[in-house]
């Protein structure tokens, strides 16, 4: 039979503080499988208690404590050299961090640099380079009447500039 | 006039935190000194955990380095002997797993008991004794941890939580799981001898 899961941690844990609790004490008289549980961890707990009890009494050898004083020297001696070589090296760090801090371009001094555009030249073909002298000759023309038109306005008033008698 | 009458504990406790202070202050002669009420029962702790005295001797040794080591950590919460086990049990799960031989011969412990002025043991009490100390071993560390320093230590489960850094609930978790470990482990040796 198991014993009741409610009360199973509370009868192992009175019995190995030795702490006596009510509830458990009443329910193990009306419960048989955790009266058995109750036996078990005390046989458990008198089992280790008696071990303890057998232990030999013996000393430590004297030469335990020469050991440790001999150990805790070395020890230091090992930690001597190595705390002022790490705290160098942090020293240096900082100020290694400090100094590039200081050099490094102040924020309100910001310089924008274009990135270099690369630019790409198609070498002309032939065939393009006529296209653009014949579309540059109409330009041309174009302008040209435009100017023919802004001349004819000009000539007007060469015409009525004559008719006053002035040639201009 | 009450306050003049200083019981012998009180001077120890004073004269132990004197020299706790210092030793937190990296005096090695202070903490010798600090542990030299505490080397024969480490011993004796150790000895019943190695089976062996020569591996007790190292394990020993090694609880008392890592100690100094990590002395600024102590806290108080627990005392000074209870936090060297608690180390020692470190230390003694390492010294499993690099495989040395812990587990307690028969011969071993018969050579502990036959060099004291003792009466005779008898080879059934060495059996269980052997028989015992596997279960211990067999245990997860941590349930090992509290199993030792509730029944080989006799510390109260709020020294345990103070020495392993961790609550009261937690301790008494893992001490409940190891009970039920330890009845696990015993109702299958009687099994086993009644097979």
């Amino acid at each position: 039979m198991k014993p009741c899961r409610k009360f199973k941690e509370r009868i192992a844990l009175s019995i190995a503080e030795g702490e006596s609790d009510a509830a458990v004490q009443e329910h193990l008289q009306q419960c048989a499988a955790c009266r058995a549980y109750a036996e078990e961890i005390r046989a458990i707990c008198s089992e280790h208690a008696q071990h303890v009890s057998q232990l030999p009494q013996i000393d430590a050898p004297l030469r335990l404590r020469a050991k440790l004083r001999a150990a805790l020297r070395d020890e230091d001696r090992r930690w001597s050299w190595f705390r002022p070589v790490v705290a160098g090296a942090l020293a240096a760090f900082v100020i290694g961090l400090y100094l590039h801090w200081r050099s490094s371009p102040k924020e309100n001094s910001v310089v924008i640099v274009a990135p270099p555009r690369k630019i790409k030249v198609a070498e002309p073909s032939y065939a393009a380079y006529r296209n653009h002298l014949s579309r540059s000759a109409e330009e041309l023309e174009m302008a040209l009447s435009r100017y023919d038109a802004a001349g004819s306005a000009s000539d007007e008033v060469l015409k009525v500039s004559s008719r006053n008698g002035e040639v201009q | 006039m009450q306050s003049l009458n200083l019981t012998l504990s009180d001077v120890v406790l004073n004269d132990s935190s004197d020299l706790l202070t210092r030793a937190q202050a990296r005096d090695a002669d202070a903490f010798c000194d600090l542990c030299r009420p505490y080397e024969d029962r480490l011993f004796r702790q150790a000895a019943a955990l190695c089976g062996d005295e020569a591996l007790a001797e190292d394990l020993v040794q090694e609880t008392l380095i890592e100690a100094w080591k990590s002395l600024r950590r102590f806290n108080g919460r627990c005392r000074l002997f209870t936090w060297f086990c608690s180390i020692m049990l470190h230390r003694y799960q390492k010294m499993i797993r690099r495989k040395r031989p812990v587990i307690a011969t028969e011969d071993a412990l018969a050579t502990i008991r036959d060099e004291r002025p003792s009466p005779a043991v008898s080879s059934e009490t060495t059996d269980r004794a052997r028989v015992l100390q596997q279960h211990l071993d067999s245990l997860p560390h941590k349930q090992r941890q509290v199993v030792y320093l509730r029944f080989y230590v006799d510390n109260s489960l709020e020294e345990i939580a103070g020495a392993l850094g961790c609550s009261v609930g937690t301790v008494k978790s893992r001490l409940f799981n190891g009970l039920e470990s330890l009845r696990k482990m015993r109702a299958l040796k009687d099994l086993n001898l009644e097979l």
